[in-house]
């Protein structure tokens, strides 16, 4: 008896210490996935957020460096390579015009002024003659000015005028250059 | 004030008083004829000689000035009621002119002139009848 409850007592006890032993390897194992969880979650967290950060960074300097553009643009001298793009220079100078605190007249200037489309065949070969700068000084100091450098920057813009002669009737093209760079813009008929 | 046309090229103008950028060069062709007398409108300087402004051959409705060594003076009588006008500009440009009163008191009055305000046009056309009147009489 003492024997076989003795037996059951000592299995109970290995039992107990297999519980125990179960017990402190799931722990164990508990800690471990935990541990082990965890670096794996944050490297995910750093993943992503590496991720986010790249884009974001990506991103910002795209931004920053378009606004830096425009900025640029507007306080750069009106160079040529600009001219291909003028329709944006144009408008970014018109923005820093107004961003620059300058009076609301100012601001309130006109855009620039799309060149005329010739109708005939004069009014093109006319029109092709002026825009490769033929012609000659017509006024300087314009009442215009301010208007052509909010639109087309800095300069000393003067009138120009190109006649195209014929028999029978002229073809007369006014347009404004800056002696500076000697950019030509808006071209129209008289 | 007439003058009458001694050349129309640029030949003939002082080196000086050439400047490509604003289209004056040795090929310059003026469009004024030789031998034809012109009425004068106004009178500037430009580039160290004087510049008088002409109704040319291209038959526009403004005065366009035009260099004054392409031409003699013919009658050097002003109209009575011509000023000077002495214009000066951010930059160090200045320039005189020298014309009716509505000319050379206001350096905006040409460009009107020639983007055809209303007010303008009928004030050159008001001084151009005053001024050929007064040479027939």
């Amino acid at each position: 008896m003492i024997d076989r409850a003795g037996r059951a007592a000592g299995d109970a006890r290995t039992l107990g210490r297999l519980l125990v032993l179960v017990a402190f390897a799931l722990g164990v194992l508990a800690v471990s996935v935990g541990t082990s969880a965890a670096p794996a979650s944050a490297a995910a967290v750093q993943a992503v957020s590496t991720y986010d950060g790249a884009v974001y960074t990506y991103n910002a300097p795209v931004l920053l460096s378009s606004q830096s553009a425009a900025t640029t643009d507007v306080r750069g001298s009106p160079a040529g390579p600009g001219a291909t793009s003028r329709e944006r220079s144009v408008s970014a100078r018109g923005f820093a015009v107004a961003a620059k605190g300058a009076p609301a007249a100012v601001a309130a200037l006109k855009g620039p002024i799309a060149d005329q489309v010739a109708r005939n065949l004069p009014q093109q070969l006319a029109l092709a003659a002026a825009r490769e700068g033929q012609g000659t000084i017509l006024m300087r100091n314009l009442a215009d000015a301010p208007r052509l450098v909010a639109n087309y920057g800095e300069g000393n813009w003067v009138k120009m005028q190109y006649v195209l002669r014929g028999n029978d009737s002229n073809v007369t093209v006014h347009y404004f250059r800056d002696l500076a760079t000697k950019m030509d813009v808006e071209f129209k008929f008289k | 004030m007439i003058v009458r046309c001694l050349s129309n090229t640029g030949e003939t103008l002082p080196a000086t008083s050439r400047d490509s950028a604003l289209g004056i060069n040795a090929d310059t062709e003026f469009p004024v004829t030789i031998g034809r007398s012109y009425e004068v409108f106004a009178m500037t300087v430009l580039l160290g000689i004087a510049w008088y402004y002409v109704l040319n051959d291209d038959g526009h409705d403004w005065p366009t000035w035009t260099p004054a060594p392409l031409f003699d003076v013919v009658d050097g009588t002003l109209p009575r009621s011509w000023r000077v006008g002495y214009f000066r500009f951010e930059g160090g440009d200045q320039y005189p002119i020298l014309s009716f009163p509505e000319w050379a008191t206001d350096h905006r009055f040409y460009e009107r002139l020639i983007d055809g305000d209303a007010d303008a046009v009928r004030i050159f056309n008001e001084r151009r009848q005053e001024i050929e009147e007064n040479r027939s009489t």
